[in-house]
């Protein structure tokens, strides 16, 4: 064995440090290397024993899981129930974006429900302006030189229906 | 295409059945690494249920070349808990969780380090939980965390090192 085939002290500690004293915890490709490591370097054994009692501690931490299977089946079927229901993917994105879905939940269906009341007082004051502007053009053209003043008196030259027209 | 990756293609096509296997193969890990990167049941439940229908709404995006299942599994759960935790505010400048509450099937060990664990700023308890607990390769713990391996690893030795002090472990 040369010293090359040794990592340096500080280098196994660190990986010790990281991984701690269980060797299948250690990475596979500097396993062996650690392992040299430890028989070769005065102390890192007794590093290893620190490190395999904070395991010990680390083990005895303990989680049950408590969701099961059934009810991340119905959650996704209540999602794709959801969507179906929602007829329009731009409506949601758009109260996604006005009122995001954990703030304000109540405000959500309200908010919905005006936006019909907005489209329609828009589509209202559009038509108005137009009928606005067309009556602009209309007095427009009967005002110019051919207009209607010019047609008024047109009329009042001609004699038509008149009681001298016999 | 692993047997695995190939359920993973099935769901993306709507496959319900496919769906469950891998959800009962895969929901106790997700929901066991949410609990203990982030200490709050009620808070790991919504993360891993919010996990599983991302499962199911963008399998399609799951590329097998990259990662294995569980690694890309894990890797919508850390994004998930993270944005959960900014949601409810307990996302801190030091990353810190509140003292967590204990649970009662647990003994007193377990509290201990579970207490300690929340006391770790969040990358180091993050590194801790998905190469310890979670059994993760290095190499992908630090793939879901967007880091290094030797950025992960100069994580691990402080969490350990703080662990070690917190738990006053027998010199």
């Amino acid at each position: 064995m040369t010293d090359e085939e040794i990592i340096s002290r500080s280098n196994a500690e660190a990986l010790l440090g990281a991984y701690g004293a269980d060797p299948k915890r250690w990475p596979a490709e500097r396993r062996e290397a650690l392992d040299r490591a430890i028989a070769y370097h005065a102390g890192l054994k007794e590093l290893v024993e620190q490190q395999a009692a904070l395991d010990r501690h680390l083990n005895a931490y303990r989680v049950t899981p408590s969701i099961t299977v059934d009810e991340v089946v119905a959650r996704v079927a209540g999602a794709q129930a959801s969507n179906a229901v929602s007829s329009s993917g731009w409506l949601e994105g758009f109260l996604d974006w006005l009122l995001p879905p954990d703030q304000l939940v109540l405000w959500r269906g309200a908010t919905a429900a005006l936006i019909p009341l907005f489209i329609g007082l828009w589509l209202g004051s559009t038509d108005v302006a137009e009928q606005e502007q067309w009556w602009v053009a209309e007095q427009g053209l009967f005002s110019a030189d051919y207009g209607f003043d010019a047609y008024r008196l047109d009329l009042d030259s001609l004699d038509i229906g008149g009681e001298g027209n016999d | 295409m692993s047997d695995e990756a190939q359920l993973v293609a099935a769901v993306s096509t709507g496959d319900s059945r496919a769906f469950e296997v891998l959800v009962t193969r895969h929901l106790p890990a997700i929901e066991a690494y949410a609990l203990r990167f982030m200490g709050d049941r009620s808070g790991a439940q919504d993360v891993t249920q919010e996990v599983m229908l991302k499962l199911w709404q963008r399998a399609g995006d799951y590329d097998a070349t990259k990662a294995r299942v569980t690694t890309w599994l894990h890797r919508l759960a850390h994004n998930t808990a993270i944005d959960h935790l900014r949601r409810t505010a307990k996302y801190t400048d030091d990353s810190r969780l509140p003292e967590p509450e204990a649970a009662p099937e647990n003994n007193q060990e377990s509290e201990a380090v579970k207490a300690a664990l929340a006391h770790l700023p969040m990358n180091q308890r993050n590194a801790l939980v998905l190469t310890y607990y979670q059994d993760l390769s290095n190499k992908e713990a630090a793939e879901i965390m967007g880091l290094g391996v030797r950025a992960l690893e100069s994580l691990l030795v402080r969490a350990r090192t703080t662990l070690k002090k917190q738990l006053e472990v027998d010199q």
